[in-house]
């Protein structure tokens, strides 16, 4: 499934310049297609844009490798716009102070379980030492997760398509299994959509109203925060295990 | 120009912090950590710096393509890790929601029971 093209149109391809493009025009693309299908999970922008950027490469041959070192500079700013969300996070300071025990609480020990119980599962089913260092950060927000997991050996390609799926399953379930659980609570439905599904979860969230929207949006960045600190240390104890 | 460098200038410090002290704090996070400690410290987020913050933000997206691209082509290459990886994504999920549902919602209840006292 490849075609042959003239050596200068490959030149042309496989630079920065093209592939940022390329990668700008297919998340342009992903966003009118889920917009289009009412911001339905299984479309979620991002989902469309490895999509296409994955047939373009398959097409013209062009390594992943390649289009990695070509996307350097995107990296870079995925740090840049981590650093970022410290602002969201303070403008939210004022919502940690009308729960905060409940908050806290759930905060630190559900950061602490989602990472365990995801390791223990993926272990029983005979995960490798590197997909258990890919999977630790993986109810946490992306940019987050691809830093930790970089920083831990993991291969944060596998990190960052693990939490777009959480991401997407939590958005479709987490709701519906609250309801079961007859919790009714706006600020526990947020919260927990934000700790455990992040921003696809979060959309989810405002989609309902906006109290459930602001408490997941505080959980999202919280738990992004905790996580941080928590998964390089949980994955610690796991090892000595 | 500000609110750009104020981001770099804590994603520096982020890293400097990071691989000078050997935390296992990846850099970003920690430069996120201390832009939001100045915050609470300072109490005000200048214009400039909250529109560069809302347009990094929002192209937080973007800028995770290059990564989860990656995704399809490291599972075609160990083709073993599908099944853990789908069990932790799809049950790991599942078990965290029902576990800090209930939590919280036990522990916001206590919360409303102690103020009725």
């Amino acid at each position: 499934m490849m075609i042959e093209l003239p050596p200068k149109l490959m030149t042309l391809f496989s630079s920065p310049l093209f592939a940022i493009t390329l990668t700008a025009g297919s998340f342009l693309v992903g966003q009118k297609i889920y917009k289009a299908c009412k911001h339905f999970p299984l479309f979620h922008p991002v989902v469309v844009a490895v999509l296409i950027v994955t047939a373009f490469l398959q097409l013209t041959g062009i390594s992943y490798e390649q289009y990695r070192s070509d996307t350097q500079v995107l990296s870079l700013l995925l740090g840049t716009a981590t650093v970022a969300l410290a602002i969201p996070l303070y403008q939210q300071l004022h919502l940690i102070r009308s729960h905060a025990k409940p908050l806290l609480i759930t905060l630190v020990t559900g950061a602490i379980f989602a990472p365990t119980i995801a390791l223990l599962l993926a272990w029983a089913c005979g995960a490798s030492e590197q997909t258990l260092l890919s999977l630790a950060a993986k109810s946490v927000t992306t940019p987050i997760a691809i830093v930790v997991t970089e920083s831990l050996g993991g291969i944060p390609a596998i990190a960052a398509g693990t939490v777009i799926i959480v991401g997407i399953i939590g958005s479709v379930v987490a709701l519906p299994i609250l309801d079961l659980l007859n919790v009714r609570s706006r600020v526990v439905r947020g919260f927990t959509l934000g700790l455990t599904s992040h921003a696809v979860g979060t959309a989810r969230a405002f989609e309902s109203d906006t109290v459930t929207g602001a408490f997941s949006s505080l959980g999202l960045a919280l738990t992004g925060a905790i996580t941080a600190i928590a998964t390089p240390l949980v994955w610690h104890v796991f090892q000595t295990l | 120009m500000r609110g750009l460098f104020i981001l770099l200038f804590f994603q520096v410090l982020g890293e400097a912090g990071s691989s000078l002290l050997g935390l296992p704090l990846p850099g970003p996070v920690l430069g996120m950590l201390l832009l939001f400690g100045t915050l609470c410290v300072v109490k005000i987020v200048p214009d400039d710096l909250q529109s560069y913050a809302d347009t990094l933000i929002a192209s937080l997206g973007m800028l995770l393509i290059p990564a989860a691209t990656g995704f399809g082509y490291y599972l075609v290459k160990i083709q073993g890790q599908i099944l853990p990886i789908a069990v932790a994504a799809s049950v790991g999920t599942v078990i965290a929601i029902v576990f800090t549902g209930l939590l919280m919602n036990k522990l916001i209840r206590e919360e409303r029971e102690g103020h009725d006292d």
